[in-house]
Formats: C-alpha cells, sequence, structure tokens
C-alpha cells in the first residue's frame, strides 16, 4: 500500500475556479495546513478529498486506489474513503449522547465499545458519556467531534477551520490542546485555516493558496520566514514589506536603499536591481539608545510613530527612513518607557531580512 | 346513519395518511434537498390544491378517473368497478387533495436538518440510507409528526373533493361533512348540530394536541 495522497484537481464555480496540486504522506502524523484568506478555496479542497464535492477535472489518488479521476470517470463515495473529517462547527449529532456520537461510525458489538470507551479516556471525556453535545463546552465539543473521527483510525484527517468555533480564550489553550491530540491520535492531517498562527503551531507544512490557486508550499517555518512572492508575504502577515533598490554586495550581504535608509540582508546570491524586502515585526529588537556593539548587522535610528496594543503584546510602528514596525511584549513597552515621538534603534539581522526579487514592472506592495 | 359516515371519514382519514406519509416522505426529501432550476415547478403543483378550489380538483379527478378516461378505463378492464362514486374513488382524490398538508410540513423538517450532519455520517462510513433513518428522521421527526396530523385532520373535514368524485352514497362516500350538509338540506338541524359539534369538538382536541406537541418538542 503506497502511503501518498495526489491531489491535482479543477473545481469551477461562477466566480472563482479552484486548481490545487499537491501530494500528502498517509505516514506518520505529520500534519500539513491549507492557508489562505476566506473564500480561497481551502475548504472546497478539503470537501474534495472527503469526497462530499466532486471536481470537474482531474484526480485524487489515494495510493493507487483513484478517489476521483475525471477521465475515466471514477469516484469512490465518501463512506469509502477511510478520511475523518471534522466539520468548522463540528457536526456533532444532537439527539445522541458523547458516547453514541463517538461510536456511531462503528458498531455496536463489544469491539466497538471497548474503543469507544478507549478513547473517551484518551481524550479527557471521561464522565461526559451521557451527555448531549449542547451540554458541552466548545473545548469539549471539539474532542468529541474528533474522537468521533480518530476513533475509526482513518488514513488520514480533515480538519476544516479547527478552531473558528471558539473565542479568543479559549482557542489559545485548545490550540495547543489540539496539537497534542493529533499527534496523540497519530494520524496525517490536512488543516484548512486562515490564522497563521494556527498553520505554524498545527502544522509542520504550509500550503499557501490564494484565489484558488496555490502560491506556495514547503515547511512551515520557511513558508512564514521565506514567503516565494509579494502575495504569500501578505498573506502570512510579513509587517514590512518594502520596495526596495539593490546597490551591490558586500562580503555576501546585498546592500538595498530602502525609504531613506540602506540595510544590509543575507543573500545567497545577487538579487535583481529592484526588489521587496520583507521584515517579520517579531524579528526587530528595540534599544532606547545606540546599542554599541551587536552581531546585528542592521541598527536603524527611527522615530516611534504609533503603539498598537494586542493581548499581553504591542505592535510598534517607527519611522527608520521607512516604515518599519516591531513586536515587543507589554512588559518591554513598559520596562523601556516606550512613547510615542520617543527615538529608538531598530536592531534587525541580516538573516532575518528576506529580499525578493522583483520585475521591474511590478505593482508597488500595498 | 351518523355512526356509519364516521366511521368511513376515519377509515378514509387513516388511509389518506397512510399513503400521504409512503408518498410524501421521498417527494419532500427530493424537494428539500435538490436544487433544480425547475425545482419551483414541482413546489407550485404540489401546493396548487391549497387554492384552488376543491370542486375545480374534484372536476378533474372525476375527468382523469372516468370510465372513458385510459386510467379509468384500465381500472374498469382490471376490476369490473369504475373509480368514481366509490371508497377508491374519493380515497385518489384525498389523497391528491391533502398533498400539500403534509408534504410543506415534511419539506419543512428535512430542511431544518443540517446539510453537515448528514455529510459527517457518510464521513464516518454510514450509508445513505442508513444516514437517513439514523439521523435525517429523528431530527426531522416533528415536521413529519405535524404533516401527518395536518394530513389526517384536513381529510376529516373534507367536502367538495369527496362530493365531486364520490357523491353522496350512505356507507360508501358519504363522510361526515357530507353527512352534515344532507342534513341541512333535510332541514335536520337537531341532527345537523350534533354531527357539527361532534366534528368541531375533535378537530379542536387534534390541534391542541400539536401546537402542545410542538412546544414540548421545540421550547421557546
Amino acid at each position: 500500500m503506497s502511503s501518498t495522497l495526489h491531489v491535482d484537481i479543477e473545481k469551477r464555480y461562477p466566480d472563482i475556479t479552484i486548481r490545487a496540486r499537491f501530494e500528502q504522506s498517509l505516514a506518520g502524523h505529520r500534519a500539513t495546513a491549507l492557508f489562505g484568506p476566506s473564500g480561497c478555496g481551502k475548504t472546497t479542497v478539503l470537501r474534495a478529498i472527503a469526497g462530499l464535492t466532486s471536481p470537474e477535472s482531474g484526480r485524487i489518488a489515494c495510493g493507487n486506489v483513484y478517489w476521483n479521476d475525471s477521465e475515466r470517470g471514477a469516484f469512490v463515495a465518501p463512506q469509502k474513503r477511510e478520511v475523518g473529517f471534522l466539520f468548522q462547527e463540528y457536526a456533532l449529532f444532537p439527539h445522541m449522547s458523547v458516547e453514541r456520537n463517538i461510536g456511531y461510525g462503528l458498531g455496536r458489538d463489544t469491539e466497538a465499545q471497548k474503543a469507544v470507551a478507549r478513547i473517551i479516556a484518551r481524550f479527557q471525556l471521561t464522565g461526559l458519556n451521557t451527555r448531549r453535545p449542547h451540554e458541552l463546552s466548545g473545548g469539549q465539543q471539539q474532542r468529541v467531534a474528533l474522537a468521533r473521527a480518530v476513533v475509526r483510525r482513518p488514513r488520514l484527517l480533515l480538519l476544516d477551520e479547527p478552531l473558528s468555533a471558539l473565542d479568543a480564550t479559549t482557542r489559545q489553550q485548545v490550540r495547543q490542546e489540539l496539537r497534542d491530540m493529533l499527534a496523540l491520535g497519530n494520524i496525517p492531517a490536512l488543516i484548512v485555516t486562515h490564522d497563521p498562527i494556527e498553520a505554524v503551531t498545527l502544522a509542520d507544512r504550509v500550503i499557501v493558496m490564494d484565489r484558488g490557486r496555490i502560491l506556495q508550499q514547503g515547511e512551515a517555518e520557511y513558508v512564514f520566514s521565506r514567503p516565494a512572492d509579494l502575495s504569500v508575504a501578505r498573506i502570512v502577515g510579513v509587517e514590512t514589506v518594502q520596495r526596495g533598490e539593490v546597490l551591490g554586495m558586500r562580503d555576501g550581504l546585498a546592500e538595498i536603499r530602502v525609504g531613506a535608509s540602506i540595510v544590509r540582508a543575507a543573500a545567497r546570491e545577487a538579487p535583481a536591481r529592484h526588489v521587496d524586502v520583507c521584515i517579520r515585526a517579531e524579528d526587530v529588537m528595540l534599544f532606547p539608545d545606540e546599542p554599541g556593539r551587536t552581531s546585528a548587522q542592521n541598527a536603524l535610528r527611527g522615530r516611534i510613530m504609533d503603539l498598537i496594543e494586542e493581548g499581553p503584546l504591542c505592535r510598534v510602528v517607527l519611522d527608520c527612513g521607512f516604515p518599519l514596525t516591531a513586536l515587543i511584549s507589554k512588559q518591554a513597552r513598559t520596562n523601556l518607557a516606550l512613547a510615542i515621538g520617543d527615538t529608538v534603534t531598530a536592531l534587525i539581522k541580516a538573516t532575518a531580512i528576506h529580499v525578493i526579487s522583483r520585475a521591474a514592472n511590478d505593482p508597488e506592495p500595498e | 346513519m351518523e355512526w356509519q359516515a364516521a366511521w368511513l371519514t376515519l377509515r378514509l382519514a387513516f388511509w389518506t395518511t397512510v399513503w400521504l406519509t409512503l408518498l410524501g416522505i421521498p417527494l419532500a426529501w427530493w424537494i428539500a434537498t435538490r436544487r433544480y432550476r425547475w425545482m419551483f415547478l414541482i413546489e407550485a403543483v404540489v401546493a396548487l390544491p391549497i387554492v384552488l378550489p376543491p370542486t375545480v380538483l374534484g372536476f378533474y379527478v372525476l375527468m382523469a378517473l372516468g370510465p372513458r378516461s385510459p386510467v379509468g378505463g384500465l381500472w374498469m378492464d382490471a376490476t369490473g368497478a369504475p373509480i368514481p362514486f366509490t371508497f377508491t374513488g374519493i380515497l385518489i382524490g384525498s389523497i391528491l387533495f391533502n398533498l400539500p398538508f403534509a408534504v410543506r410540513p415534511f419539506v419543512a423538517g428535512f430542511s431544518s436538518v443540517d446539510r453537515r450532519l448528514v455529510e459527517a455520517s457518510w464521513s464516518l462510513g454510514v450509508s445513505g440510507s442508513r444516514t437517513f433513518l439514523r439521523i435525517v428522521l429523528p431530527l426531522a421527526w416533528p415536521g413529519i409528526l405535524t404533516g401527518v396530523v395536518l394530513a389526517f385532520a384536513h381529510t376529516i373535514g373534507e367536502f367538495g373533493v369527496v362530493l365531486m368524485v364520490g357523491g353522496n352514497i350512505p356507507g360508501v362516500t358519504q363522510t361526515l361533512s357530507i353527512l352534515i350538509y344532507d342534513q341541512v338540506q333535510a332541514l335536520d338541524y337537531a341532527a345537523a348540530n350534533r354531527t357539527a359539534l361532534a366534528m368541531l369538538l375533535f378537530s379542536f382536541t387534534l390541534l391542541c394536541g400539536i401546537f402542545a406537541g410542538q412546544r414540548r418538542m421545540m421550547p421557546l
């Protein structure tokens, strides 16, 4: 049994055509995030894999079995695909208890009952056996839905925005829990999400989608720090994306004029003359004065234009000859007594600056 | 006389309800789940008896089932009896006339079932028919029950169609509502009053039962 899912499909809607081509390993518990803004076609891809919607053309193959093949007219019913689907609002059966929800896809024999009992204990649902879904908290509902999908030992789990039904506080707590549960289930997963934090926390690989197309796929860490183009940089939420002009290469570093400043970025090969410079806010360190000697290649003096508090964090918008965003903790802001109008130094390592070459006629970044 | 008419009326209501449940559930499921462009035509045809005068429907049923019609002719050859002015005749008329009263609540019941629950069941390896029995029917139950009770209650009070298709034959086609008409024509107001009051109480009790049941099933 080959252990790879091959997806190469096209699904047409009046306002959007969705094309997706990727592979997902079915060995171990590796998770992939289908990541992109809402309406970009992620959920459609997931539903096509589950057999809940049929693509107009292309094929979906699990090992050497074709689940969909538009040329041969092959279609395997959703019941026979051995995938577990976690719906956005969980789709628990409201008229059944926790126990009956979880055991729904199994028989009624003792073996099935044992499997249900085991998974109830493992997913920390003990004591809730006879409750109905509406008597559970959001996090508990999610665990029941996941237990129901996992108990049949599917070959692949499909999760559609698994945390979107929860409020912000619960989401943070459940995110970690879900990651542990996925590892516990030891089943590979494909997770649809529009939240970059969810993508990074839950998945090893990321497939970035926008307007029906796959823009980039690769290891999560890599995609988020090295977006392939401007659209990906925007979707993965790189805070600072600025147009720059490469002045030259020196000691393996590219010297780039950005606005009124010059930054130095690590580049394996010389980029084109016109580039986009991407800097993630969490890679920017702030010093109240001149920092003295450091290993960082960029020390930019700038004025604080804005301070935006976001929960325990604070977003600092600087004018360093170009607008630069830094993300620091609220505690750090208090310690440094930062205020709008102050002048600070922003430190950025050359390796934290990602450079995307662009054609001369590319549009301005937004 | 009255007991005979009451028994006939109950028999008619019972068999109408049985047939409407058997025919109406698949039809309603089809209407509730398919997205054809011409579905509004089907819905309009199903709803027609609500606005159509019973005499109009009765007239067409009479024409369609009479011994000279293709259907009526075949039936005559097979059974040796005509359809009009028999119990079978009023049963067919009654089924057609009560179609919307059963099918529309059924459709409402099925439409209230979240599509994702059905898909979740499929994804858990459960077949379409078993999903219908284990998920759809239990969740659409209030709508199904309303349709069944409405069809039954509405058949009890039927007049126009029965009169057109069945005439007024005691023991064969004379239902309670036709009996009342007969009693008033004969100026026997005391008897008419008895029959009418019995029907009023019966219908009222039935409706009370429906609404009380609905409130218990779907607390406000």
